[in-house]
């Protein structure tokens, strides 16, 4: 007996980044974040190393400075629309896809979710560029790096530490710098995951699930 | 309660070792099948899933056991 596959249909697959800023220090060098920019596409099926249309990016900007409540605060800065846009996408999305986006940007958007009075991020399958790789030992696993190691096309939108200054105080140059960055982010990583497939160096995407209670202690 | 008898004890015997030694010899061979052909499905079914392509398992009931 053979068990015999068939193919059913091509997987709604999300590409996504998010950066963030610093909002104050709760010990040593820690700081508590708030998200400034989200960008997402989704991946071509037929053309993996390219996004299905253009990527979707929004971005965190200066508040009504009369708000009253914290709400008036995320609504007049697109916070809400923000979450509420990438959401929407997830949703629809079988598998998404990121650089660390187990460690670091699902639970920084869980995150953001709760203290913006927003539904949490549901069940999803994640594939991520960093966490999903094969054992290596003697390379940097920065997206940067791997793109420089495997020669992708994309590069890494470069930010110094100027740059973030700027951009993280949501000024107009700034932000443009943070959507630059954010996007160019999204774009590498789509190339990045279809050159590790290629190579066999990417696993399958694995449960994620925010409702899991974190391993370690974290203050 | 009735006690069986020393001969009824010994074909009970037979019948329930039987049972088991048959069963345990097609268990282990389903064994080696299963470690023969599932590690290959799965890893078919992760890579497709890996690279955005859902897949469906095909081989049904008939196949194993012919037409019913």
């Amino acid at each position: 007996m053979k068990l015999r596959l068939k193919n059913v249909r091509p997987l709604r697959v999300l590409n996504f980044d998010c950066e963030c800023r610093p909002m104050h220090w709760y010990g040593g060098d820690w700081v508590s974040k708030e998200i400034t920019a989200i960008a997402w596409a989704f991946i071509d099926p037929k053309r993996p190393a390219k996004p299905l249309g253009e990527v979707e990016v929004r971005v965190l900007r200066l508040p009504d400075p009369e708000c009253e409540t914290l709400a008036d605060y995320f609504r007049t800065s697109g916070m809400i629309d923000m979450l509420t846009d990438f959401v929407a996408a997830y949703n629809e999305a079988d598998v998404v896809v990121g650089h660390f986006v187990k460690g670091y940007d699902l639970s920084t958007i869980n995150g953001q979710l709760l203290e913006a009075g927003l539904p949490l991020l549901s069940n999803k399958l994640v594939q991520d560029t960093k966490v999903d790789l094969p054992k290596l030992q003697g390379l940097s696993k920065s997206q940067e790096n791997l793109g420089g190691t495997l020669g992708l096309k994309h590069p890494k939108v470069g930010m110094n530490q100027a740059d973030w200054r700027v951009a993280n105080r949501l000024i107009g140059f700034g932000v443009r710098g943070t959507e630059r960055r954010v996007v160019g982010d999204v774009l590498q990583n789509i190339e990045l995951r279809a050159t590790l497939l290629a190579r066999g160096a990417l696993s399958e995407p694995t449960p994620w699930s925010g409702n899991n209670l974190p391993e370690g202690y974290t203050p | 309660m009735r006690k069986r008898t020393e001969a009824e004890m010994e074909r009970a015997k037979i019948i329930k070792a039987g049972r088991t030694l048959i069963r345990l010899k097609h268990s282990l061979a389903a064994d080696k099948e299963i470690n023969d052909l599932l590690p290959d499905a799965v890893a078919d079914f992760n890579n497709a899933l890996a690279n955005g392509e859902l897949k469906q398992l095909t081989t049904g009931l008939s196949d194993a056991i012919g037409e019913v």
